[in-house]
């Protein structure tokens, strides 16, 4: 009951943040309304339970993430974005597709059932561990290298290079 | 014996042809000289020849003095059959001895005449030719083949006038007179058409052959076929006759042969004077068998004669050329002949041409040999006073003219006066009127004859003084023996050769008429001409009186008077003399009818080709190119514009296309985006249909 | 009453639908990225939803957090690109951005 309680409110508070997302004109407000966003989303792992999947939201989405479009955002060093000139592509498009999109899946949540038990489903790192590291280790070592793919990459894309 | 006939008619081709080939050779190593003694060999060793078999001839029964030989069969077509075949009886006998012994003594005189010509091969090899021709023509035993020889002396003809073409007024006298006598050959090939014609109508089919002695023999048949309701005898006889009259230059086809004295002087007397121009008598003499048959052919003949011989021999008051009074002295001659056998008196006619044959070639060597004396001189104006610086040559020249006019003990007063008697006596017979017409003429042309020769004479050689500059007076000289030798050989036979012919009145037979008896006995009974003893030696004296008449008006005028008493009496009468020197202007007349007529006519037709027919042409172009601008036109803007506008069109989408590609990745990703979103729903739809 | 499935999917359905308004809209490359990881946390939302509701097994998590670590990587390399290009044109509007016009 609560929990119900508990989920509507941080769900307003996420969708109130992703609107500001989406329509401010300001890239730092939409930047910090994204941030608000993740932890509301950290939140909602927390209510359904994932207590290990939440924390690993913080760490890497708020923690890293959200500060690298902190940095990104200042380096680019605009603050106000400019209107819209001479779009060929207009917010009505936009808007069209994008509440189709939405209404199609509201179509498909509500009218297919699925079995659903309501017993928690406890999450346990244990299990977590258990299931990376012996069902899942490919895709962990593979993990691995990605990271190391774009860590290298990202730092060669954006050295200063000196000029000859 | 038969083969020595071919050999006749074959060595003067042989001697042609060796002139004609290497004849240019010859001369140059050699001289042209050579060339002349081949051609007067062959055309001798056939006059020998000839006089050998005439020998044979004279041997032989009179009915029968024929020698023939058949070399094979030349044309069948359908049933017309003509065979190579010539033949020696005496009326060809006459005329092969004539040709070729005339013929040889030119070929000898040409020798010395043409000794500094350069062309002398080709001369040579022309005469040669000519003789040739005109032995096939006198020696044929058919119709055809002599139509061949007669075609071929016409050749010849033209070759020989024209021998010196650099000249352009030479070579036109040679085209005239080929073109002339074409015209009268017209005539002769549409006789022979209704000869064949009326031949197969009456003998029942069989092969019609036009030898003679088939001819004779059908000739009786012939009578009573007729075309256009003319007998069939008059219609050829004109007609052949009309052939004649260009071959033998009479009225109105004459006009080629006082232009054809361009030629040499030794062509001018073999072929116009002793042969080429008799064949037209020797063709009537020939057929006599249908002549006799058709009285008004004969009266035509006759007439025609008559009146050429009187009006030929006006013409010789005026004219200043030696060489031009000479020819229409020939055309005057030849009018008697055809008067003679106009008037069945063949053998009178045959005897005068051969007498003829000898002083008129005496007279046109004789004036060779003037002009050759004068440098190359032919006005007579320009002569005088040769007599004495010629002699030969005078004396000669004299004899032949006394002949010509029919003075007593020469050749041509027997000839010409048996003519006259003839003419007379036929009138009783079947010409009429017209018979005593065409004597009264023919003795006025005799009058006319002697005074204009006399004339002749009278200017050239008489006289004080030579009328030339100094330089050609001092030239003058007698003419090598080549020549003269020639001249009094001629001058000989002008005299005596007239014995063989002489009438009975005289008391002996007419060695002449007795040979050629077996020709013409057939014929001349037919047609029944009394004989008057009286009339004869009547008409001999007027002939007679009146050569002396002629003669001496001549010596009134020219030589009492000189040449200075000429001059006044001409302007006396100078508007006659005016017409009559100009030839009573007929050449001109012909001139303006016939040739002017044929150039309009031509210029009418070349305007149709230029206008009609090349304005076909052109439109037929014209049409052509404006199909092709047309095409042009429809490549340049329907076939172009179809592939430039699909190449627009292309180009149009592609632009429109490109606007898709606007570079911004948010537009690609809309379209992803909602590309998929529209899959999805359109998998979700047919699902829904499926399983419905 | 007990929470459901369909409101959490539900609401990471709405949060898809505005992270592609976001991308299809805004002229900000970085907002762009925004836009991008707004979905990625939908997708994460609804990996848990499920395994959480449905299933009872711990794979979604796992798709979940492999899902957080590729979001990682790929944000420092796109905004690499973005740092670059920004240094060469000087700009970060998305409508600059069209060589690939034509």
């Amino acid at each position: 009951m609560i929990f119900k309680l508990l989920f509507y409110l941080i769900s307003l508070g996420i969708l109130g943040f992703a609107l500001i997302t989406a329509f401010s004109q300001n890239i730092i407000r939409s930047v910090f309304a994204l941030l608000g966003v993740m932890i509301g989303v950290a939140c909602l792992y927390g209510i359904m339970g994932s207590a290990y999947l939440s924390v690993i939201q913080i760490m890497i989405y708020v923690g890293g993430i959200m500060v690298l479009f902190i940095f990104a955002v200042m380096f680019t060093s605009k603050i106000q974005d400019v209107e819209v000139t001479n779009r060929s592509l207009g917010r009505i498009q936009a808007a069209i597709l994008s509440i189709s999109i939405f209404l199609m899946f509201l179509f498909l949540i509500l009218f297919y059932p699925f079995n659903q038990s309501v017993e928690a489903n406890e999450e346990t790192v244990e299990r977590i561990g258990k299931a990376i590291s012996i069902d899942y280790l490919p895709l962990l070592i593979g993990i691995g290298i990605i990271l190391l793919v774009s860590l290298v990459g990202a730092i060669t894309m954006a050295r200063v290079r000196k000029e000859d | 014996m038969e083969n020595l006939l071919i050999l006749i008619v074959v060595l003067p081709l042989i001697g042609s042809i060796i002139n004609g080939t290497l004849g240019y050779f010859i001369q140059k190593r050699y001289s042209g000289k050579v060339n002349g003694i081949i051609a007067t060999s062959s055309i001798s060793i056939s006059f020998l020849i000839a006089f050998y078999l005439f020998l044979q001839l004279l041997s032989m029964d009179i009915d029968s003095r024929r020698i023939t030989i058949n070399l094979y069969n030349w044309i069948f077509a359908g049933n017309l059959s003509v065979d190579l075949e010539f033949v020696l009886d005496p009326l060809s006998a006459v005329m092969v001895l004539v040709v070729s012994g005339v013929g040889s003594l030119i070929h000898l005189y040409s020798i010395g005449y043409m000794h500094s010509d350069k062309s002398q091969w080709r001369y040579f090899s022309y005469l040669n030719l000519f003789a040739f021709a005109m032995l096939v023509l006198v020696m044929a035993d058919n119709l055809i083949l002599m139509f061949v020889g007669w075609e071929g002396v016409g050749l010849c003809s033209y070759l020989l006038i024209g021998f010196w073409y650099q000249d352009l007024d030479k070579a036109t006298a040679g085209m005239k007179a080929f073109i002339v006598n074409r015209v009268g050959d017209f005539g002769f090939l549409l006789g022979l058409f209704f000869l064949i014609n009326g031949i197969s109508s009456v003998n029942g089919g069989e092969a019609v052959s036009l030898s003679f002695s088939y001819l004779k023999e059908i000739s009786y048949s012939l009578v009573s076929v007729q075309f256009y309701s003319i007998a069939l005898p008059t219609i050829i006889g004109i007609l052949f006759f009309i052939g004649a009259t260009g071959k033998s230059a009479q009225i109105p086809l004459y006009v080629w042969l006082p232009d054809a004295m361009a030629g040499p002087t030794p062509v001018s007397a073999l072929i116009h004077a002793a042969t080429m121009v008799t064949a037209g008598v020797y063709m009537i003499a020939r057929l006599n068998f249908i002549y006799v048959h058709s009285p008004v052919a004969l009266t035509v003949v006759v007439v025609v004669g008559a009146t050429t011989a009187l009006y030929a021999a006006t013409m010789g008051f005026a004219q200043t050329d030696i060489k031009k009074v000479l020819a229409y002295s020939t055309i005057s001659q030849l009018g008697f002949m055809f008067a003679a056998v106009g008037s069945a008196a063949f053998s009178s006619g045959i005897f005068h041409l051969m007498t003829h044959a000898f002083f008129k070639a005496c007279l046109f060597l004789g004036a060779g040999s003037v002009i050759h004396a004068m440098s190359g001189e032919q006005d007579i104006r320009k002569m005088g006073a040769l007599k004495g610086k010629i002699p030969v040559t005078y004396y000669t020249f004299l004899i032949a003219s006394l002949a010509i006019a029919g003075i007593p003990g020469f050749s041509g007063f027997f000839s010409k006066d048996e003519i006259l008697y003839r003419s007379f006596m036929s009138a009783s017979s079947y010409t009429g009127t017209w018979g005593y017409i065409a004597f009264t003429l023919l003795l006025i042309a005799a009058l006319c004859t002697a005074f204009y020769m006399f004339r002749l004479v009278f200017i050239t050689f008489y006289g004080s003084e030579v009328r030339s500059d100094k330089k050609v007076v001092e030239h003058i000289h007698e003419s090598p023996l080549s020549m003269t030798s020639v001249l009094v050989l001629l001058a000989f036979l002008s005299i005596a050769g007239g014995y063989i012919g002489l009438p009975e009145i005289f008391g002996v037979h007419s060695l002449f008429d007795g040979f050629l008896k077996p020709i013409f006995e057939d014929s001349e009974s037919i047609l029944s001409i009394p004989h008057s003893h009286t009339t004869e030696w009547l008409i001999m004296f007027l002939s007679v009186i009146a050569a002396a008449i002629g003669i001496y008006a001549a010596y009134l005028i020219y030589y009492r008077g000189g040449y200075e008493g000429a001059k006044t009496i001409r302007t006396k009468i100078s508007r006659i003399h005016y017409v009559v020197e100009n030839k009573y202007f007929v050449d001109e007349i012909y001139n303006i009818l016939i040739v002017d007529s044929v150039k309009v006519v031509s210029y009418l037709f070349s305007l149709f080709d230029k206008y009609v027919i090349d304005g076909i042409v052109n439109l037929a172009a014209k049409i052509t190119v404006l199909f092709a601008d047309l095409d042009g036109l429809i490549d340049k803007y329907v076939v172009d514009g179809l592939v430039n506008l699909v190449a627009q069109g292309i180009k149009y989408i592609g632009e429109r296309l490109r606007s898709l590609q606007t570079g911004r990745i948010q537009d690609y990703v809309y379209i992803m985006v909602s590309g998929g979103f529209l899959g999805l729903i359109l998998i979700r739809i047919l699902n829904f249909l499926i399983s419905k | 009453m007990q929470l459901t499935a369909q409101e959490f999917l539900i609401l990471a359905a709405f949060l898809f639908s505005t992270g592609i308004y976001i991308i299809l809209t805004r002229q900000n490359a970085i907002a762009i990225l925004m836009g991008v990881e707004l979905i990625l946390n939908s997708v994460n939302i609804n990996f848990v939803t499920f395994d959480r509701f449905v299933l009872g097994k711990i794979d979604g998590n796992v798709a979940a957090i492999i899902n957080i670590m590729l979001a990682a990587s790929e944000v420092a390399v796109v905004l690499a690109i973005v740092i670059g290009i920004f240094r060469k044109t000087k700009s970060v509007e998305a409508d600059r951005l069209d060589t690939l016009k034509g």
